[in-house]
């Protein structure tokens, strides 16, 4: 395929960053930030767009992993149940768009939500304990992914995104 | 695509929180209650998106022309305007430098001046009400700019406005290349470093010190009550409202943390006027006098706890380590032991850790409703002139929700 999106993408950030940022005024401070801030959003998808499905999928992974957890130490839920099923449907379906994997992640995490509000009080530190667990291979997965965004103090301390989408659970 | 999956797909499309309905405003106003001023601008931003209104690029002409109008209303027909021109800086507000000349009294008056508009929606959605008042009741307080006229209900501007006058200043070191936004990993420098910190703390030991007595010029603001924990209710559920309002999806770490600082709001020891986005960054300063010209973006104001300040300026990404690489540096200023001691001493105030503990988790929790939530949502719904600075703030939510997740842990 010619162009391919990759090639798409640097022709576009080539034309902004050798052409139109040269003609853009200086002293229009508010188009120079939005510029910079245009290219780097494109050289970050551009770097990313490869590695999006495995990364949905890890994602996907991580919020069933958690909902797994919480329902075998807090008891079942017949939403919650139902939710885990769609995710690990989208995850076995290999026809199934990306912005679906997406959104079966997001109806499991409202699942997992109502089912804290629900469970009996005296299972509210246990479900605290694993919901803050559960979190921290998606937190890390997301920090890893947007890290050239320059918000991480110490940026090579965190794993480079590939290494966390190739585990086992993550093909 | 099958057509079950193409009908979830569908399904979700459908998001009632771009365009909201009356009983889905109402049910969240209802479970999280928050201060009256506060209520109005989230429900009305709310109003505003159910009529599905996104951002139109404002002329400078068309606000000079606004502008023409407010300054009408307030001084009479004889006013010259002129110079105008856009300011860049921060995520959140439209701004417009220019120059007035008019008279009042007879007297001919010249200022310069800054227009602070709202955008259709913004990150932090608030009131130019509430920041005029506080830019009035601090006046000779503390540095701020002073405010010259309000147009709250967008009488003569295309959305809610103040006027106030152009503070001169920097708020970074102008030899610093950083073009990362909002003023995170600010670093002053060793030689700003001293004064900018002593001047910093004892002037926000002034207005937490002084709550009580400002407290009765701001009339947009609830009181706050020594004793009782509804101020800290009321900021709990301003943020679980936004959060509501505003998220992609739910996340359950945020879910178990509003549970944890409603079970554990402390009760206030002391009333403060608290800034809400103390930080580095947030203060105008002369480089070559090292004084503090002027305190900004008072928007998220509220009567409260000192300890939320604090908390918030001291948050990961207002830190860096110092030139030796021995120390972080709170809000680029003094390492954490050495901050909190330099605050009670220019204060007069104490810290109490667990009060800290407390809004350390708060902030963190607020953080992530800001950048996750409304930060998606405005940019999702196009509806500022910096949608790509709001939708970039929005990957700071990762190291924020680490943060919220190790403070959690440590304060449980």
């Amino acid at each position: 395929m010619v162009p391919d999106p990759d090639l798409q993408l640097q022709m576009v950030i080539k034309a902004l960053s050798e052409t139109v940022s040269t003609a853009v005024d200086p002293g229009n401070k508010v188009a120079q930030e939005q510029l910079h801030l245009s290219i780097a959003t494109l050289g970050m998808m551009r770097s990313r767009l490869p590695m999006t499905r495995r990364f949905y999928r890890a994602l996907a992974q991580d919020a069933l992993t958690l909902a797994k957890d919480l329902e075998e130490k807090t008891g079942q839920s017949g939403a919650l149940t139902q939710a885990m099923n769609d995710v690990g449907q989208a995850l076995t379906d290999p026809g199934i768009e990306n912005e679906a994997i997406e959104q079966s992640r997001a109806r499991l995490h409202e699942a997992i939500t109502d089912h804290l509000a629900q469970i009996d009080k005296s299972l509210g530190t246990v479900a605290r304990d694993i919901v803050m667990q559960g979190s921290l291979g998606s937190i890390e997965r997301q920090r890893a992914w947007f890290v050239e965004s320059g918000f991480e103090p110490n940026a090579d301390r965190i794993p480079a995104i590939s290494e966390l989408i190739q585990t086992p659970d993550h093909p | 695509m099958g057509e079950a999956r193409r009908n979830i797909m569908d399904q979700d499309k459908i998001d009632l929180r771009d365009r909201p309905t009356d009983a889905f405003i109402e049910n969240i106003r209802q479970r999280f209650p928050v201060e009256t001023e506060v209520d109005r601008m989230l429900t009305r931003k709310m109003h505003m998106r159910n009529k599905g209104e996104v951002y139109a690029a404002h002329s400078l002409e068309s606000l000079v022309d606004g502008l023409k109008g407010l300054i009408r209303a307030n001084v009479g027909d004889d006013f010259t305007i002129s110079n105008a021109n856009w300011l860049t800086g921060g995520a959140s507000k439209i701004q417009v430098a220019f120059d007035l000349a008019w008279k009042e009294n007879g007297e001919a008056k010249q200022q310069k001046l800054v227009l602070r508009m709202e955008p259709t929606e913004s990150v932090v959605e608030t009131s130019r009400r509430r920041e005029f008042d506080v830019l009035q009741a601090l006046n000779g307080v503390v540095p701020v700019p002073p405010c010259n006229w309000v147009d709250a209900e967008a009488e003569f501007l295309p959305h809610p406005a103040l006027v106030y006058g152009f503070a001169s200043g920097v708020t970074k070191p102008s030899s610093l290349d950083s073009k990362q936004v909002t003023g995170i990993g600010l670093n002053y420098g060793p030689k700003l470093r001293g004064p900018l910190t002593s001047q910093f703390l004892e002037q926000m030991g002034t207005f937490h010190r002084l709550g009580g007595e400002l407290a009765d010029r701001l009339p947009s603001f609830d009181k706050a009550e020594v004793g009782s924990n509804l101020s800290a209710l009321r900021q709990v559920n301003w943020w679980r409202r936004v959060w509501e309002e505003d998220r992609q999806q739910e996340e359950p770490l945020m879910a178990v943390t509003y549970d944890w600082l409603i079970a554990n709001a402390p009760p206030l020891d002391h009333v403060s006027l608290v800034h809400g986005d103390c930080r580095a960054g947030n203060f105008l300063f002369d480089e070559n006098t090292a004084k503090i010209t002027a305190w900004l973006d008072w928007e998220l104001a509220t009567l409260g706890d000192r300890h939320q300040d604090l908390a918030w300026s001291m948050m990961d990404p207002y830190r860096h380590w110092n030139e030796e690489g021995t120390a972080e540096l709170m809000s680029g200023m003094l390492p954490h032991d050495e901050y909190l001691e330099a605050y009670e001493k220019a204060s007069g105030l104490t810290v109490d850790r667990r009060r800290l503990d407390y809004y350390r988790v708060l902030c963190s929790y607020l953080g992530v409703a800001i950048c996750l939530g409304t930060g998606y949502r405005v940019a999702r719904g196009a509806k500022t002139h910096q949608d790509i600075v709001v939708g970039w703030l929005a990957m700071i939510s990762y190291p924020l929700m680490q943060q919220l997740e190790e403070t959690l842990k440590e304060v449980i």
